[in-house]
């Protein structure tokens, strides 16, 4: 009796102060999320005019936008602190991968809009999930608890599972939406088992508090390395990286333009919070193996790229090797190697969100046209398109002047800096191979002669202002990325 | 965020961003309003042209420093600057760059497949060469380099010939290959530097004068540069995309490689090797002589076989481009002197030559030569072009390609009499296969189409003409040249002796004549007299004045 009374005593139960402020960017995202699967619903009675969820998603993007530049203001000035009893960390480094992950929902939903037109797909309940996968992209950058990443991952991932069997009367995005869950799930797991072993070590999930315990027994070191598997698997690291070309190849084009994107940035912050700020007297022992993932990821992308006949494949390929040269910097782990991983971060999904977002009207009704065959002649069709696919590819490629190059230039600096000039000399040779794999498709637009007659009709509004957009900043970023540089040096001094 | 340092105008960042003006102007004109395009695209490369024009006359002749430099902070973070400056070794580059590209829009006026894009390509593959030529700061010395690439490649690909798309990967991954452990080794020097000094800085005068590398270290860094640059020159056995890519580019691209892409190649080693790793350069300087050697006697043989006239001139560039590497690696002022001489000198002589093979091709679509004969008869004026390109490259004196040559092997004689003696052996197999060509195409009776090909257009000789007159002009009196040259040279070859054990030896007597008259047997008779003014100070003038005296006299 006496314990049932105590539990209904509300003032004794803990209940964790929330900073709403901090952590409106997810909320809102989900609140929009919310707002539209509500016009679905009535949709009937009401009526749904089809600009409608594109502008709802893009309102409910710009005012995360500002919440996220409001929470910038207060942490630059009032310091990073946390919230929601300890569950997420508001500070710059979160705020400035939650800004690329709104970058990313934005220009993918430009994107989609028309696509989903195009091939007759259902508008709302896409940005609905685009939404919520952005949500859980957010939160995870700044989660500061295993359980919050957990809980994010699970939140991006399903999201993203449905998105990618989007098509579900198409059989290649069948199999991508199948594929990608099961090894997903599977990858999930390992994370949840890192997670109980680490425990059992420290006795909290707690990022702070493992941090602050120093703990390096064979549990802690066991569950270190299953959180790496887990996060492995979403960056699509090398060797764990086997869905990516088959998921990227089926999956709906701007799906896999958010995904690319915002998926490997999302998964990238929380790697490091947990693997490079939470876990770093123990960098000795991880350090080695975030080399050997980083190098075999360069290497395997690069090389496995050259030889793809599609070319949504050959990206797939090329993200692979992305995440290599992205691992270069968290390997370091020191404030400059953190730094450089934020910028090429960014970097990374603007030129991937302008390639796919390219890609997407350029395969044509039905998303077929993705073979190197398909972009013969390429450059006489649709010259303007074919010129902003060069100019990403040449970014990506790290060739100057594009923001590729200054992403490529700060990690290699940041190596040299910790004297891991090895990695510096694979890199830089690496960027030659996987450069060969982005001028072939060069070649098929520019040098090779295809069909003269284009069948594709104007290049939607949405799409155009989205490449644009994304075009202009991976150029400027290039030229002038002193801005980028300072936002990121800010916000990395947590280390 | 470009905030000024100096308060006058910009002129070397203004050589950068003209054509760079152009190309964006020239975006938004309609593709099919092509002769908009064209008027602009000249615009933009004459302005060029009369901004490197005025340089040129500006430059303060016998200051060996850099001049009009402007530097501004480019990315604090990471220790970027915006340098940009000019001396005597990059000034000659900047005018040639300056007067080709208008000569290579000049030349394309038949050409209308894609003529937009085209423009576009050249325009920005200008501003990228300008930039190369003017950058102060490794990492933006770096960005101008690879830069170029890009609308080379596209060039060679998309308007050039038959294997144009093998020619152009090769050109592209060669160069990018080479160029990357160049990136990786600014990055350690930069990093070495600031571990030492506290200042992360990529500024290469800052650079130059530290001095703190350990030895070991420096030679790594320099052969990581050396492969860079020798790519791009090319050294043997670095050479095998230059056939290619000359072969398969459309003429106004050969004509670009050859005359200002090659040159950035050596520059390179004069601004950087030299200046960056002097004692690795005085270390490894007798082994890339060998090398050079072995290319301008390599070139000249595969060119004396070549059946292709197009490739013929391409191997004749490796041929020449080793004249350049001997003369730099000799580290001698008559040898450096004679490298930048050949630089500028090739690149009149090449591109006059692979202009002229362009207009024969536009006539004849072929380039065997074997498919050519008695030419003279039907095509007078263009015969008597190549004629005078021809000697012009093979080194007759009174044109540009001897003084270069002869100074490059006076240098390479002192430092080296073997090499000397094997590369002077080039001088006589260029005059073969050259003139073996000549004869093929030119004399005999015409047979076949050879009876009716027409004969060189106004334009086309205006193409050619201004790039032969000035081969003469500096064949018969290159001081001009050569005092702007001099300083710059002088204060390289201080630095690396000063910061090595590099002795440069000392000039011969019986070559030291002083004579500013041009008079050649004044000129012997006083070789004794000037031998006795001796001193340092005069000793420089000295190989001026036995060039001028040695010039003419060769003409005659």
């Amino acid at each position: 009796m006496s314990a049932l009374l105590s539990l209904a005593d509300v003032e004794a139960l803990p209940t964790p102060s929330f900073d709403w402020f901090g952590i409106a960017p997810p909320v809102i995202l989900f609140a929009t999320a919310l707002v539209i699967i509500l016009m679905v619903a009535y949709k009937h009675r009401l009526g749904l005019a089809p600009w409608l969820p594109l502008a709802t998603t893009l309102v409910g993007i710009g005012i995360a936008a500002v919440y996220t530049v409001l929470s910038w203001g207060k942490v630059i000035d009032g310091g990073p602190y946390t919230t929601a009893g300890g569950l997420v960390d508001v500070d710059g480094m979160g705020i400035f991968f939650t800004a690329i992950v709104l970058i990313c929902a934005a220009i993918g939903a430009l994107v989609a809009s028309d696509y989903l037109r195009r091939e007759r797909l259902d508008q709302p309940e896409y940005f609905a999930l685009m939404l919520c996968s952005a949500s859980g992209m957010a939160l995870m950058a700044t989660a500061a608890d295993l359980i919050t990443v957990f809980l994010s991952l699970e939140i991006l991932s399903i999201a993203l599972y449905v998105l990618a069997a989007y098509r579900s009367s198409e059989e290649p995005s069948q199999e991508a939406g199948l594929k990608y869950f099961l090894l997903g799930s599977v990858a999930s797991a390992i994370f949840l088992y890192g997670i109980a072993l680490i425990y059992g070590a420290v006795g909290s999930t707690n990022l702070r508090i493992i941090s602050d315990t120093p703990v390096d027994n064979v549990l802690y070191l066991a569950g270190i390395s299953l959180l790496i598997v887990g996060f492995a698997f979403k960056i699509a690291a090398v060797p764990f990286h086997m869905w990516t070309p088959d998921v990227y190849q089926g999956a709906p084009t701007p799906v896999v333009a958010f995904m690319a994107s915002g998926a490997k940035v999302a998964a990238f912050a929380a790697m490091t919070r947990t693997i490079v700020f939470a876990m770093n007297y123990t960098r000795s022992d991880w350090q080695p193996i975030l080399w050997v993932l980083a190098v075999a990821s360069m290497l395997v992308g690069a090389v496995s790229a050259l030889t793809q006949s599609n070319v949504k494949r050959m990206l797939a390929y090329s993200s692979i090797g992305h995440a290599g040269f992205i691992l270069i910097g968290l390997q370091l782990s020191t404030g400059d190697g953190v730094a450089a991983t934020m910028v090429y971060l960014l970097a990374y999904a603007v030129m991937v969100l302008g390639t796919f977002g390219a890609l997407t009207y350029l395969s044509g009704p039905g998303d077929r046209d993705t073979s190197f065959e398909d972009m013969k002649g390429l450059a006489r069709r649709q010259p303007m398109m074919a010129a902003l696919v060069a100019f990403f590819l040449f970014a990506q490629a790290g060739i100057p002047p594009s923001s590729g190059f200054m992403a490529k230039f700060g990690v290699f600096k940041a190596a040299a800096d910790s004297e891991s000039y090895a990695l510096v000399i694979i890199g830089v040779l690496v960027a030659v191979i996987a450069a060969f794999a982005y001028l072939r498709v060069i070649v098929a637009m520019y040098f090779q002669d295809g069909d003269e007659d284009s069948t594709l009709g104007r290049v939607p509004l949405g799409l155009r202002v989205g490449v644009w957009a994304a075009a202009i900043f991976t150029l400027v970023m290039g030229v002038l990325p002193q801005f980028v540089l300072d936002l990121a040096d800010r916000a990395s001094v947590i280390l | 965020m470009l905030a000024a340092t100096g308060g006058d105008f910009p002129l070397l960042s203004a050589l950068v961003v003209t054509p760079l003006i152009g190309a964006v102007m020239i975006a938004f004109v309609g593709k099919s309003r092509t002769e908009i395009v064209r008027a602009f695209a000249m615009l933009a490369s004459v302005c060029t042209a009369a901004l490197a024009g005025y340089l040129l006359w500006q430059f303060h002749v016998g200051d060996g420093g850099f001049q009009f430099v402007e530097d501004r902070s480019w990315v604090e973070a990471m220790g970027l600057r915006y340098i940009l400056g000019v001396d005597g070794i990059s000034l000659w580059m900047v005018v040639l760059t300056g007067l080709i590209f208008p000569l290579v829009f000049l030349s394309s006026a038949n050409l209308n497949d894609r003529f937009k894009m085209y423009a576009i390509s050249m325009l920005i593959l200008e501003a990228g060469i300008m930039g190369v030529f003017l950058a102060l700061d490794l990492v933006l010395f770096f960005v101008f380099f690879e830069v170029v690439l890009i609308p080379m490649y596209l060039l060679i690909g998309i308007w050039g010939h038959e294997r144009r798309i093998y020619a152009a990967l090769k050109f592209f991954i060669y160069t990018m290959a080479g160029s990357a452990l160049m990136l990786a080794a600014i990055l350690t020097l930069g990093f070495l530097h600031s571990s030492q000094t506290g200042v992360l800085t990529f500024d290469m005068r800052e650079l130059s004068i530290w001095g703190g590398l350990a030895q070991s270290t420096a030679q790594w860094l320099f052969l990581a540069f050396f492969v860079a640059f020798a790519v791009k020159v090319p050294i043997f056995p670095l050479h095998t995309w230059l056939p290619d890519a000359h072969v398969e580019a459309p003429a106004a691209g050969s004509v670009v490689l050859a005359a200002v892409m090659l040159k950035m190649g050596t520059y390179g080693f004069l601004r950087f090797s030299l200046t960056l790793f002097p004692q690795a350069a005085v270390d490894m300087a007798p082994w890339i002589m060998v090398l050079g050697a072995i290319g301008i006697i390599y070139g000249a043989l595969v060119a004396a076989v070549q059946t292709d006239l197009k490739k013929l001139i391409a191997y004749s560039s490796v041929a020449h481009m080793g004249f350049v590497v001997i003369g730099t690696f000799s580290l001698t002022q008559p040898g450096l002197d004679g490298g930048i001489l050949t630089m500028l000198a090739h690149g009149l002589n090449t591109s006059a030559l692979f202009f002229l093979v362009g207009f024969l091709y536009d006539r004849r679509h072929t380039r065997e030569i074997a498919q050519f004969g008695g030419l003279w008869k039907t095509m007078p004026i263009f015969a008597g072009l190549f004629l005078v390109a021809s000697f012009a490259s093979v080194g007759l004196p009174g044109l540009s390609g001897f003084v270069g040559e002869y100074l490059s092997l006076l240098g390479t004689f002192l430092t080296s009499r073997p090499v000397a003696v094997v590369s002077t052996v080039g001088v006589i197999l260029a005059a073969l296969y050259l003139l073996w060509a000549f004869q093929q195409v030119f004399t005999g009776e015409p047979e076949g189409d050879n009876r009716d090909t027409p004969d060189v257009s106004v334009r086309e000789i205006a193409v050619v003409a201004p790039l032969l007159i000035l081969s003469l002009v500096i064949g018969l009196y290159p001081r001009p040249v050569l005092d702007r040259i001099n300083p710059s040279v002088e204060a390289l070859l201080d630095h690396v002796e000063e910061q090595s054990d590099w002795v440069e030896p000392s000039v011969p007597p019986a070559s030291v004549v002083h004579d500013e008259t041009t008079e050649v047997e004044a000129g012997h008779d006083e070789a004794g007299a000037a031998e006795t003014d001796s001193g340092n100070a005069a000793d420089d003038e000295h190989s001026i004045g036995n060039l001028e005296a040695a010039v003419p006299g060769g003409a005659k």
